[in-house]
């Protein structure tokens, strides 16, 4: 595969499938019962749509991703023999009403920056003060490891830890479950 | 640990690491063949990344809640959309951030000998190339000194304007000194202007840190590509620039000013940068009228005589001078 279309492949699944992440996330919370496998689940959903996209873009992501997603659960309740609850799902039941009333999909909303805010405030403290030297006032991993008196590769690891964290926080943006939690990151 | 979660920590370890200082062509190779190795890793190292990208928004001077509602066009995210290719913008970030505080011990010791002056005269632009390959624009009536050495790059601009598009050496900061602000450029394109009342910097590409030298409790501000800051003695101000508004700062260096709906007094002031002959408004009214248009910088007669042919405004010239006023021809004195 040329680099092209991975760059192109990548800036679509940047732009059209991780921002309906909150929704599938929601949605796998809603049709699957081991919470731990939910993360799991999700990231599978991620290879199966990259992949597809590989042969052609879906002209409706969002019903895609909603259909690998559905198609994942049915095919792992046949592996793990138990009833397809999904299957039974009707498909008006997946939030295909609300696609195209989505602005934050395309842009930062105030929704985004007061999730963000609350993610930030949500880092364990360690983690937090190094990821707002970095981000919000801009100073390189450098100049936080000499100005907190630690190593660079202290910095490094708690820029790791981070980002997982702020990722977690964005994908459950609007969902009152907390997703967020030591374990999951850890 | 479940597979995702393991593949989840080595994309943020990659990131982090990337993020960090004397990110390698080869660990930049390594992370290539990582990514490509699965799908898996790709995007879980796309999520990763999307999410760190859009931690920045919260910086100083981003739009946040308290601030005006930022038009469509230039929110920061649809910024980061345009700049996402190829992680470019990380390989940028990685590559070129360089310490705070460094500038300050190199530009106690001044060499002389190594120092450039450029200066353009009213009405003028100018390129230069520096000998690190770094390319300066001068605009009208500037006055900048370069100093470029093994120890770092250093220009300091004494008056005017000027864009620079500077060559990427990770190891060489590359400061302005503009008064009292150090920008300290951790990208690639960016402008300076200083004006009576402070500082303008607009980023064109990259990453600019703007700081005020005397006012150290003053946090730096970190500028993105189409971002631009005012900065004054006591504030900075940060905004979010859209790609027209950005074209008409840069507009100068084809010798063009483009006006879209500013006042003719906004107008005059800055044909005014240019041109040895000055417009005056003679009356408020006629500096409030709104005007639009893409005009030669250095033909202030072509345009006092459009004013006065498309206008209906009174033009007189009177030595260096060009009065203008709104009183129709008819009823001038």
């Amino acid at each position: 595969m040329s680099p092209e279309l991975h760059e192109a492949l990548d800036n679509w699944f940047v732009q059209a499938v991780l921002p309906l992440e909150p929704m599938l996330t929601a949605f796998l919370r809603r049709h699957c019962r081991e919470t731990h496998d939910i993360v799991d689940l999700r990231q599978d959903v991620y290879v199966r749509v990259y992949e597809a996209a590989e042969t052609g873009l879906p002209d409706n992501p969002k019903a895609f991703v909603f259909a690998v997603a559905r198609n994942l659960l049915v095919d792992r309740a046949r592996h793990q023999q138990v009833a397809a609850i999904v299957a039974l799902a009707p498909s008006g039941e997946l939030p295909d009403h609300v696609d195209e009333l989505c602005p934050e999909r395309h842009a930062m909303g105030r929704q985004d920056i007061a999730c963000l805010e609350q993610a930030f405030s949500d880092l364990p403290p360690k983690c937090r003060e190094v990821v707002e030297l970095r981000k919000i006032a801009g100073l390189s991993q450098r100049d936080v490891a000499t100005r907190l008196g630690v190593t660079e590769g202290t910095v490094e690891k708690q820029i790791a830890k981070g980002i997982r964290f702020l990722a977690a926080a964005l994908g459950a943006k609007g969902s009152k479950v907390k997703t967020i939690s030591e374990p999951e990151v850890a | 640990m479940s597979q995702h979660l393991k593949i989840e920590q080595q994309a943020a370890a990659w990131l982090a690491r990337k993020d960090g200082e004397g990110w390698s062509a080869d660990e930049q190779t390594r992370l290539d063949q990582w990514l490509a190795l699965s799908t898996a890793h790709r995007v879980a190292y796309l999520r990763l990344a999307a999410a760190w990208s859009k931690a920045g928004s919260l910086a100083p001077g981003a739009s946040t809640p308290s601030s005006p509602p930022a038009p469509p066009e230039p929110a920061p995210a649809a910024m980061e959309r345009r700049t996402l290719p190829r992680f470019s913008q990380w390989r940028i970030a990685a590559a070129l951030l360089v310490t705070v505080g460094a500038a300050a011990g190199l530009l106690a010791v001044r060499d002389n000998l190594s120092e450039v002056r450029y200066e353009t005269r009213l009405g003028a632009h100018q390129t230069h190339a520096l000998k690190d390959g770094s390319k300066l624009t001068l605009n009208t009536a500037t006055l900048l000194r370069a100093r470029v050495s093994q120890g770092g790059r250093t220009v300091w601009l004494d008056r005017g304007e000027a864009y620079f598009d500077v060559a990427h050496d990770a190891a060489h900061p590359f400061v302005v000194i503009a008064g009292a602000n150090r920008i300290t450029v951790l990208g690639t394109r960016f402008t300076v202007r200083r004006e009576a009342g402070g500082t303008n910097v607009v980023v064109v590409d990259g990453r600019v840190q703007v700081e005020n030298r005397q006012a150290s409790s003053q946090p730096p501000v970190v500028l993105v590509k189409h971002q631009k800051v005012v900065a004054t003695p006591a504030t900075m101000l940060k905004s979010d620039e859209s790609d027209a508004s950005i074209e008409k700062m840069l507009s100068w260096r084809e010798g063009k000013l483009i006006f879209d709906q500013v006042t003719l007094g906004y107008a005059a002031s800055e044909f005014n940068r240019y041109n040895k002959k000055k417009l005056v408004l003679a009356d408020a009214e006629a500096a409030r009228m709104q005007i639009s248009g893409r005009f030669d910088a250095g033909n202030v007669t072509g345009f006092a005589s459009l004013l006065q042919r498309g206008f209906g405004l009174d033009v007189r010239e009177t030595g260096d001078t060009i009065a203008i006023a709104s009183h129709k021809p008819g009823r001038a004195p």
